[in-house]
């Protein structure tokens, strides 16, 4: 995975905006020129605010810094969007201004990327650094915890985000893919881009440690947390995230086209398209067959939403047909506006997509579990809809889908998407009720059913065997984990076991490990066990 | 940067570093590398300035050294800093015992114990300044309450043992030293005990008999 090249490598584009934190821009710009790679450059984008020019005189020498230098703000995404006009390398990576690299992040990200053709983009694993600011605006890290650390899951990131944009780099022609950062949006604008960068390619997890991003105790200046006080502003910028859709082709992923059976303009229907607004995170277009007069009332601008004109007394089956004319989704799905969307599941449309994705038997659909006679929602391939409108003997569509020889099954609970999602927050229910036997019992079933995320899944676990009391198995498995990817967290597991087995001595060398970490002797643990 | 909720790590705590700091100190004092343990006290301490352990820590490493008054003074912050500390009073009460003021020293292996009842070595203590003082009341209690989260814990039995055998409890002696002997059979203490106890049974049934 390491990239040799060190001087002779592919050009990396830096990208780092600043406003109004002028107290670390040096400490960041710092971590940039002391990596092991050298063929960086660095597009620094002061977006208004405090000036930074005299903090950063040590490094405008440097010919690989463009600093480009506005007093006007305009916001993170503009910024970024100025930055990437002036990128010229092959790979783009970022830095927030208050955030660190270690020394090896570009040369091994970019080494994944050059030895990984089919990948866009390559992320690895950032230390969130709760923080004290003292007096003199130094930052007392009082803790260093790897918080997310998840294999790249199409599913969840369709959901929410995955993927630290610190901790990202990705080939530069996917802008051309993605079309920039979203300026209309003012939060969550990494988890924008990364997702949209998702419906072209895969992206590859590196389980290293590679940088930090800070959290200090007081007061947070980081966008998310201010914007986050108006939740009905955040909320926004999320369901509008979840309801983007780039440009196509989508190389990675299918389209989606849902029809909503309503025959009246109630609140019915306003609060099934509310619904499909605020529930589906796979992407969608939705479509809504009734007749003219009726369809004037609805707003069609609603994102995502089609009306198409049917004549009156159509019959479902015929409204249906006539609206598959326009649908361009790979999978179509019905769905009644009297169904109940259940808002306690994470899912809901997803859990019939999930395994008709994965199905390969042309005669096989599925429907949601709450669906009955009374109300139905499921799901078809383009094919199968087409199938069953040419069998239109029923005015009813699930009947002709049936007649048609197409089976319907609901999914099992264990094909629906998130599944690890579901259970880790079953384990952190557990974790808050300071139940160890719980959180051990549900991370001993997800270390043998979910083989990736062993990291996330591991640490978790071992801190549990120790809380039970089971310190031999936590320490066995703490080591093996601290010997491939040591952190704070495994290293302080190990040595705690270690100490309950009265072996001192070996306990304060992984402490002395874990406390160089925490005050920056050392950017990650190795183990050294003399 | 925002990111799933369903998969990010709770916040383990912003206590992480005092943590590590903390448990490296009380692993040094294990190993008798006090000096080093000091200075790791010392950093836990202005980590987390409201926590009573580095003092307790503190106070531990000045024992060692013989400095009380030094030790009294580490045990007090400590006390101040969190009144629920059992390992603070602990300390206080060693202090005191090795000052010879046992009412003192019995006051704070009393205090400790009140708040965990596990505490070995305030038991121990209150135990050890009884027999200083003559004075075994409540001692007994502690004891049995200890037992019965710890049974076969052969060092508290034979405090029990005793303290029947002071109370004139020879049966409940006997039984309590038929038990260590059965858990530890090399346990001299206990087996010259046992003697003692059967002889002053066997005095008691020849008394009885001549009345």
């Amino acid at each position: 995975m390491r990239n040799s090249k060190f001087n002779n490598g592919p050009l990396v584009s830096v990208m780092m905006c600043t406003y109004n934190r002028p107290r670390y821009v040096p400490v960041a710009l710092e971590s940039i020129f002391h990596q092991t790679y050298e063929n960086f450059e660095i597009i620094l984008v002061r977006d208004g605010g405090t000036e930074v020019r005299p903090v950063i005189s040590n490094f405008l020498d440097d010919s690989r810094l463009v600093f480009i230098d506005r007093d006007r703000n305009l916001g993170k995404a503009a910024s970024l969007n100025e930055g990437i006009e002036k990128c010229r390398g092959k790979y783009v990576c970022y830095l927030d201004d208050d955030d660190i690299y270690y020394p090896e992040h570009i040369e091994l990200l970019s080494g994944a990327l050059e030895n990984n053709d089919m990948f866009g983009g390559v992320y690895s694993d950032l230390y969130k650094v709760h923080c004290r600011i003292e007096q003199d605006g130094t930052r007392t890290a009082l803790s260093k915890n790897v918080e997310v650390c998840r294999d790249f899951n199409r599913w969840t990131m369709m959901r929410f985000n995955h993927v630290l944009h610190v901790s990202f780099m990705h080939r530069r022609e996917l802008f051309e893919q993605t079309g920039g950062y979203n300026e209309k949006i003012n939060v969550l604008i990494d988890w924008d881009m990364t997702r949209k960068m998702s419906f072209y390619t895969d992206m590859f997890h590196l389980p290293y440690i590679t940088g930090e991003f800070y959290a200090p105790l007081e007061e947070c200046d980081r966008i998310s947390i201010q914007q986050r006080k108006d939740i009905n502003r955040y909320v926004w910028n999320l369901l509008t995230i979840r309801n983007t859709r780039p440009a196509k082709p989508w190389p990675k992923m299918n389209d989606i086209s849902l029809i909503v059976i309503a025959d009246n303009v109630d609140d019915n229907l306003y609060e099934m398209l509310r619904g499909i607004w605020s529930n589906t995170y796979y992407p969608h277009e939705t479509y809504l067959p009734m007749e003219e007069s009726k369809l004037s009332a609805v707003n069609t601008k609603a994102p995502n939403l089609t009306g198409i004109v049917v004549e009156p007394g159509l019959s479902e089956t015929e409204r249906i047909a006539r609206t598959l004319e326009h649908c361009k989704g790979d999978y179509i799905g019905i769905i009644d506006v009297n169904f109940p969307i259940n808002q306690n599941e994470c899912s809901w449309i997803e859990r019939a997509l999930c395994p008709m994705f994965k199905n390969s038997d042309p005669l096989l659909a599925y429907e949601l579990p709450e669906s009955d006679e009374f109300s139905r929602a499921y799901i078809l391939s383009a094919a199968q809809a087409k199938r069953a409108v040419r069998y239109s003997n029923f005015k009813c569509f699930y009947d002709n889908v049936i007649s048609s020889g197409i089976i319907m099954k609901k999914p099992a609970p264990e094909t629906w998407p998130l599944q690890f999602d579901n259970f880790y927050t079953q384990m952190s229910d557990f974790e808050e009720q300071n139940d160890w036997a719980g959180v051990a019992r549900t991370l001993k079933y997800m270390r043998e059913n979910f083989p990736g995320d062993k990291f996330l899944i591991n640490t978790k676990y071992v801190g549990a065997l120790c809380n039970c009391g089971y310190f031999e198995k936590a320490a066995e498995i703490a080591h093996s984990l601290n010997e491939e990817r040591p952190s704070v967290s495994t290293l302080l597991v190990e040595a705690r076991a270690l100490g309950k087995m009265d072996r001192a001595n070996e306990s304060i060398l992984l402490l002395e490990q874990a406390a160089d970490i925490l005050e920056g002797r050392k950017c990650h643990g190795y183990i050294e066990r003399n | 940067m925002d990111t799933l909720k369903g998969t990010k790590i709770p916040d383990i705590g912003v206590t992480q570093h005092y943590d590590v700091i903390k448990e490296l100190g009380d692993c040094y004092v294990s190993v008798g590398k006090l000096e080093k343990a000091r200075q790791c006290y010392e950093k836990a301490a202005v980590l987390a300035p409201d926590e009573a352990g580095p003092y307790v820590g503190l106070g531990v490493i000045c024992m060692q050294e013989q400095q009380l008054d030094d030790a009294e003074t580490s045990f007090k912050v400590a006390c101040r800093l969190d009144r629920e500390s059992a390992k603070a009073y602990c300390g206080l009460g060693l202090v005191y015992q090795q000052q010879r003021e046992f009412n003192q020293a019995f006051d704070m292996f009393l205090k400790s114990l009140d708040i965990d009842s596990d505490n070995l070595t305030a038991l121990l203590g209150l135990f050890q300044v009884s027999s200083a003082m003559g004075s075994f009341a409540k001692v007994a209690h502690y004891l049995e309450v200890y037992l019965n989260s710890h049974p076969g814990d052969t060092s508290v039995m034979f405090c029990l043992a005793t303290l029947h055998l002071k109370d004139s409890r020879f049966e409940e002696a006997r039984q309590l030293l038929d038990d260590i002997t059965l858990l530890d059979s090399e346990n001299s203490d206990a087996a010259n005990l046992l003697e003692e106890v059967e002889r002053a049974i066997a005095e008691q049934k020849h008394l009885q008999q001549q009345i």
